[in-house]
């Protein structure tokens, strides 16, 4: 009988074997069978609905807008769960060989999924699972940016220009002044070029450097446009078998790109990076490298980098900016006199895109401080100046509350823990979280371990700075919907709602806990360690984590680009379907998590 | 023009009028596709046991509407050993069923004026109207399709001169239709509606 066909057809699909009796044979009274021709469109993006297709023979590929494939459905597979389960489809479903399917109705499956844990695990799946899917489709626009980059996207060598009649060793003192890597020959008509392995010629053959350069420049040279693809400076290296080439704007020549360049641009764009602040020498070099960080970042972005992991390579390049600027405004000195140190956000290492300065300075001796703040009020102007706006609370360098000797900072830390006022116990969190960026490194170690034992004196001082994890409600109610601030726009804040409750509660569960690591995922890892909590818990945990930051990472960037005031805003009615109901279950186990901490600390008690 | 002038004859033949919805319009792009269990092959002596039908919309074979019906038979009826080799159609199965008016009653209101669908279909349209014209005095006037004809003729179109193997089996194997493995009436019948539509959709 046909319904001993379906019943068997059932049985071989998972989850569908797991019916009852009575579900199944009602499930099989409601099937369907359809034909649909190839190229035929089943579902059309953005489409609602109706009903679940299993395939009996056939093949159906799934296609994102701009006809990537999504993924692909044989015999014996379902689609589209998602569209039945948030309303409408995120891509369109083609027949790509002819199909013959069996359809069930949406309300049939609804209920299924509704009442088999079976189908719920299936179809609504873990929230880990779920992100690196939704992780996956961002990841689809990498390979665009390698074809889409411009050759003016990458830092260009600086290069020295000389007159054919210049000597050889006026030329190379020019070339080493610039710190170019080349030195170009021209005369409005002539035009050559002069490297490394030439100049190593001369010396080896014993020629007079102070002959006119143009003796040894090799001519033609190769030039590339800067507005041209990068893709096809690559081309241009690999067909001349050349090393570098010379960037013009219109005739003008702007600097030199190596082929090294373009290979660690994609391979390794940090350490060009590095390499650029370790060059330069003028706080103007520094504001241009910081500019760029913005456009490395979406690219992380993009490329799918896990946010917690390219949020360190970040802070890696604005601790070296730091140093660099540090290094060029102190006078040689005070080096050895002097610490400082980022806190907050930017001492955890989770700082993606640069907001707020929050820095403060630890001096040796008292007598140092009058001279280390006039450099250290440069330090913070230069700062601002880079792209590290003024911090509003004021904690900076240039304000003299936030230069201080390690004792005049543990006197302070001392009187916070007597007296925990909101402000002081905010204050003690982001000290705690402090990294130095330069300087001795000691002190700051000592302050933190300092703060850590002041506050585990006594445990009502540990339980009141714990207490701050439970300030702000968890944006989302009983019934899994959001709950927004109608007074800015229905959006809702996914700092006080997801991530300071988690840095927090971690921070506090760390220093309780002993633990000095600065960074919140790596404090969860470490209290996982110490089974503080499950492994599963802190996979969530972590997950969720990192879902706030890439969201918010996500909605300033386009806030950004839309020229607005990036700020910790988003608004669940712009997210798509899937991102919506990973933001939910994030929420519900930053729920969870308050709940843990409130058993830990003794919160309901206070 | 002849075909409208036949249902009118048929009608007019027609003696009860409970049977009136055979002459309503046809529904577009509507059919109806069918099967029937016999206790052999030749219409005069042998009877019907099952009978299973599908209505085919557009390009969905609606599974969920589909028709199947049982036959009561007398004990030791004839062919009772076959059919239940054959067709596994048990005398429990049969215990059950119905009269054999009532289920081409019911046939009949299923199909109302579709165009009827079949695989060999002429051996089964005279098994009902074995049963039907007495009932009714006419033979079934709805249209029929021949899906065995609408293979051949597509197979001729492609390799004129050719020997066209029309079995069933060779037909499902050759559009890759998905075998079922029941040989019930209404199985039958889903297998046939699959051909029906690839043979209307691609040739």
């Amino acid at each position: 009988m046909l319904k001993n066909e379906l019943e068997k057809f059932y049985k071989l699909i998972h989850p569908f074997e797991t019916l009852d009796e009575t579900d199944l044979e009602y499930l099989i009274k409601l099937t369907d069978i359809a034909y649909y021709r190839r190229s035929e469109q089943i579902i059309a993006k953005n489409s609602a609905t109706n009903k679940l297709y299993l395939i009996l023979k056939g093949r159906v590929i799934e296609y994102r807008d701009n006809d990537e494939v999504v993924s692909i459905y044989n015999e014996y597979e379902s689609f589209d769960a998602n569209s039945l389960l948030y309303g409408s489809s995120e891509n369109k479903f083609i027949v790509d060989e002819e199909l013959i399917c069996y359809e069930i109705p949406k309300n049939i499956f609804l209920s299924f999924i509704e009442k088999y844990k079976s189908f719920r695990s299936y179809y609504v799946e873990g929230l880990a699972k779920k992100i690196n899917s939704a992780k996956e489709r961002e990841r689809n626009s990498s390979m665009a940016s390698f074809m889409l980059a411009k050759v003016s996207d990458l830092f260009l060598h600086k290069v020295a220009i000389v007159s054919p009649e210049t000597s050889i060793l006026d030329a190379l003192k020019l070339k080493e002044e610039m710190k170019s890597s080349a030195i170009i020959v021209e005369d409005g008509i002539y035009r050559g070029i002069v490297t490394d392995s030439n100049l190593r010629n001369v010396i080896l053959t014993g020629r007079n450097t102070a002959e006119p350069i143009k003796n040894i420049a090799v001519s033609p040279i190769k030039t590339i446009q800067h507005n041209d693809f990068l893709f096809n400076a690559l081309l241009t290296f690999v067909k001349y078998q050349i090393k570098r080439v010379v960037i013009l704007k219109n005739k003008e020549i702007v600097g030199i790109l190596e082929q090294m360049d373009i290979l660690s641009y994609f391979s390794n764009q940090s350490h060009l990076i590095a390499v650029q602040i370790e060059r330069a020498s003028t706080v103007e070099e520094l504001m241009e490298i910081s500019n760029g960080l913005v456009s490395i970042i979406k690219r992380f972005f993009e490329s799918g980098v896990k946010v917690r992991h390219s949020s360190k390579l970040v802070n890696e390049l604005n601790r070296k900016i730091y140093y660099k600027l540090a290094l060029m405004i102190f006078p040689k000195d005070l080096h050895s006199e002097i610490t400082i140190f980022t806190m907050g956000s930017e001492g955890r290492r989770e700082q993606i895109l640069k907001t707020d300065q929050d820095n403060g300075l630890i001096i040796s001796r008292d007598e140092f401080r009058d001279e280390v703040s006039i450099y250290a009020k440069i330090f913070s102007e230069k700062l601002v100046l880079i792209g590290y706006p003024e911090c509003e609370g004021n904690i900076m360098v240039s304000n003299p509350y936030w230069i201080e000797t390690l004792a005049g900072y543990m006197r302070r830390i001392s009187e916070h823990v007597l007296k925990p006022t909101p402000t002081a116990l905010m204050e003690l969190a982001i000290m705690f979280d402090s990294e130095s960026v330069f300087g001795n490194e000691d002190p700051l170690l000592e302050m933190r371990e300092f703060i850590a034992h002041r506050l585990t004196d006594n445990l009502h001082s540990t339980n009141s700075f714990a207490s701050a994890t439970l300030q702000f409600e968890t944006p989302i109610s009983f019934f899994r919907s959001f709950l927004v601030d109608n007074k800015h726009g229905g959006e809702l804040d996914i700092k006080k709602g997801g991530i300071f409750p988690i840095v927090h509660g971690i921070r506090s569960l760390a220093i309780s806990n002993n633990i000095l690591e600065t960074n919140t995922v790596g404090r969860i890892k470490e209290l996982n360690n110490r089974e503080i909590f499950s492994r599963e818990f802190a996979l969530e945990l972590i997950e969720s984590f990192d879902f706030f930051l890439t969201l918010r990472l996500k909605t300033r960037l386009q806030k950004l680009a839309l020229n607005k005031q990036p700020d910790n805003y988003v608004d669940p009615v712009k997210l798509s379907p899937l991102e919506r109901e990973i933001l939910k279950d994030s929420l519900k186990i930053v729920d969870k998590f308050k709940k843990l901490i409130k058993h830990k600390f003794q919160l309901d008690r206070l | 023009m002849f075909r409208n002038l036949y249902l009118e004859i048929q009608k007019y033949r027609l003696k009860d009028n409970k049977f009136i919805c055979l002459f309503d319009n046809e529904p577009v792009d509507e059919v109806v596709v069918f099967d029937t269990e016999t206790t052999g092959l030749d219409p005069n002596k042998d009877n019907i046991l099952s009978i299973g039908a599908v209505k085919v919309v557009g390009n969905k074979i609606l599974s969920s509407e589909s028709f199947e019906v049982f036959v009561k038979q007398s004990d030791n009826y004839e062919g009772r050993s076959e059919s239940i080799k054959i067709h596994k159609i048990r005398d429990c199965d049969l215990k059950n069923g119905i009269l054999i008016n009532e289920a081409i009653d019911k046939f009949i209101n299923f199909i109302g004026s579709r165009p009827l669908v079949g695989y060999y279909l002429e051996f089964d349209i005279s098994m009902i109207n074995k049963y039907f014209k007495k009932m009714s005095g006419i033979s079934l006037p709805n249209r029929e399709i021949e899906v065995s004809a609408l293979y051949h003729d597509m197979k001729i179109g492609r390799i004129p001169q050719s020997n066209v193997d029309l079995r069933l089996s060779s037909i499902i194997a050759d559009l890759k239709i998905p075998t079922l493995t029941n040989h019930d009436a209404l199985s039958d019948a889903v297998m046939t509606a699959m051909i029906y539509l690839k043979l209307k959709n691609n040739y």
